[in-house]
């Protein structure tokens, strides 16, 4: 961690310096997590492109203003988060899934006697069949925010603390909305390929 | 342990945040294979996600992005001036109405009254509060502009 921080600043430092040939690898370094989240995020690919470029730019232009109080991946996370914000209000595209059934429980829809056997023929069946496709389609179907969460945690694999600074949300809340994300995520793989498939 | 089958944050919690899950979450989930099976079928989630495909943009971003940055950039020291200024400003327009209004504040010590002392001193107290919480809020503000 401190390493990286050390990384980071030395990094900034020539960037700030007018070393501009350092800020490529501030750019190779981060673009894996600002390209998923902007994949998670928008939809159409050209925007996508255009918005990997913008985000950098924003990067660039305010790197001076970076207080370190984060990693600095963390910093441009949060950065391409809220361009990706903007984009999807400007084209008044929903960010978050209006339809979105909390009141669903699994043991309701999957009915106990399904579920209550030792094996969940549904389930296993689900995991052995073109896995990462299926998963894939299900999770694209999520909203943007919940598609990027769940990304950022299973993924990433980031903690709780540095998705929260991406995404500016509490971290209760980001708890609440993780575990909303994961539930209608395996309730749609269920709901969906269940019946076709058994 | 609970006769009833846990609910879904329940699993999820013994799944993904196991540090911060109750005894009676644990207790249950060991003895009951429904919902063990249910946690179980959430860390497959978790690991089919894990290695779900990286996405790639179709060409070089760092390359792309290179080409279009401006001038190299350094810090701004004219943004400290300003601050500077301002503060030399509103500290001498402080001294002016002390100045001013020396012998209305004279009166205003001399008053006996305690209650007096203390509405001042509330009145100071409560306008620093709010100080701090424009302060705060300014701040978070600007990080939002500078962000979006």
């Amino acid at each position: 961690m401190k390493k990286n921080q050390e990384l980071d600043r030395n990094l900034i430092t020539k960037v700030l310096g007018g070393n501009s040939s350092a800020f490529k690898t501030i750019i190779e370094n981060t673009q894996g997590l600002v390209i998923q989240i902007i994949y998670r995020m928008i939809r159409n690919t050209e925007d996508r492109e255009d918005l990997a470029q913008e985000v950098y730019l924003k990067v660039y232009s305010n790197l001076s203003k970076f207080k370190y109080n984060s990693k600095l991946s963390t910093w441009i996370g949060s950065i391409t988060y809220n361009t990706c914000l903007n984009y999807l209000e400007k084209k008044k595209l929903p960010i978050q899934d209006i339809n979105d059934n909390d009141a669903m429980d699994p043991w309701e829809i999957i009915g106990n006697d399904l579920v209550g056997n030792d094996t969940n023929p549904s389930e296993s069946y689900i995991f052995n069949k073109e896995r990462s496709q299926i998963l894939e389609i299900e999770i694209e179907k999520l909203s943007p925010i919940y598609k990027t969460i769940i990304t950022l945690f299973h993924k990433e694999e980031l903690s709780y603390g540095e998705i929260s600074k991406i995404t500016n949300l509490p971290e209760g809340t980001l708890k609440n909305y993780l575990f909303r994300a994961r539930k209608k995520l395996r309730m749609n793989l269920l709901v969906h390929y269940k019946k076709e498939d058994l | 342990m609970k006769t009833v089958h846990l609910n879904d944050n329940d699993i999820q919690q013994y799944t993904f945040d196991f540090v911060n899950c109750g005894d009676i979450i644990i207790e249950h989930i060991n003895s009951c294979k429904q919902c063990k099976n249910v946690s179980e079928n959430y860390q497959l989630l978790s690991k089919e996600i894990k290695v779900q495909a990286e996405p790639e943009l179709a060409f070089n971003l760092a390359d792309l992005v290179m080409e279009k940055l401006p001038a190299p950039i350094t810090q701004k020291p004219s943004k400290d001036y300003t601050l500077s200024l301002s503060i030399i400003i509103g500290i001498g327009v402080l001294v002016l109405m002390l100045y001013g209004f020396k012998s209305n504040l004279i009166n205003l010590i001399e008053i006996k009254n305690i209650s007096t002392y203390f509405i001042i001193a509330l009145g100071v107290f409560v306008s620093g509060l709010f100080s701090i919480d424009m302060i705060r809020s300014y701040n978070k503000k600007i990080n939002i502009i500078n962000f979006s």
